[in-house]
């Protein structure tokens, strides 16, 4: 794969509206259509932007870790860009975690932070990507790509365990089966949706800042 | 509700700065080029 294939750039303004479009509806749905929540009240409405944005983390790092394998094995520069522009996409997401998640530890269970598996695994793989991008831009040119797609492969092994720190570790406070109503399971579900377009839009933008570089550092 | 609005607000923040990043970045690199192409 030598670049994006021209239906990618076209369908940019189309993802554009769609995402917002979702977003719009995703937030009429979440604090207008679902109820409040009886024992949280309405705090329990940061759900609908936690939950989602997790969920776009994981996958933003998943696409780093096949893009990163597909780089090693072509050596094709779009897999290189589609791995670095969905990890940097991907911190965003994860930035958005580490923010909301204590605004709802701290009404939900009474303090801000807790060392519990979930958040401390969720910090260390926040910690780790944001390494990649160190590493990534402090290496020279030559060997960049390269050890930024090992990289991509080997830090992929916090996801599983971020997922299954609340089954492998005692002392979690994150539940591992949530009960919800019809409408706030509609709600949480359209809101994932809506972060997916989003992260799909951002990462257009970003792959195309990245392409950008590559040529503007290329040898004349 | 202080959370919960503090928490869209901050989300808000953060891709409103992001993508201000991104923009300029892009803006940076096109008039790099602008520059050397002279």
């Amino acid at each position: 794969m030598t670049s994006m294939p021209g239906w990618w750039s076209k369908a940019r303004p189309a993802v554009w509206g769609l995402a917002l479009v979702l977003i719009a509806a995703s937030l009429w749905a979440a604090f207008f259509r679902a109820p409040i929540e009886a024992q949280m009240g309405i705090v329990q409405k940061i759900v609908y932007i936690h939950v989602p944005s997790a969920i776009a983390t994981l996958v933003a790092f998943a696409l780093t870790f096949g893009a990163s394998i597909a780089y090693l094995a072509t050596r094709s520069r779009t897999w290189d860009e589609i791995a670095a522009s969905s990890c940097e996409v991907g911190m965003v997401f994860a930035t958005i975690v580490l923010v909301s998640g204590p605004l709802w530890a701290r009404s939900a269970w009474n303090t801000w932070w807790t060392w519990e598996p979930r958040l401390t695994t969720f910090l260390i793989l926040w910690i780790l990507y944001g390494g990649y991008h160190v590493v990534r831009a402090s290496v020279s040119a030559g060997s960049r790509r390269t050890i930024s797609a090992v990289l991509g492969i080997v830090l992929f092994v916090n996801l599983p365990i971020v997922w299954k720190s609340v089954e492998w570790w005692r002392g979690s406070l994150h539940p591992r089966a949530v009960t919800m109503t019809g409408e706030m399971r509609q709600a949480l579900m359209l809101s994932m949706a809506a972060w997916l377009v989003f992260f799909l839009a951002v990462f257009q933008e970003r792959l195309r800042l990245e392409r950008l570089r590559d040529e503007a550092e290329a040898p004349r | 509700m202080t959370y919960a609005v503090a928490a869209y607000v901050l989300a808000a923040l953060i891709w409103i700065g992001y993508l201000v990043s991104l923009r300029a970045r892009a803006a940076r690199l096109r008039q790099r080029e602008t520059v050397t192409r002279r």
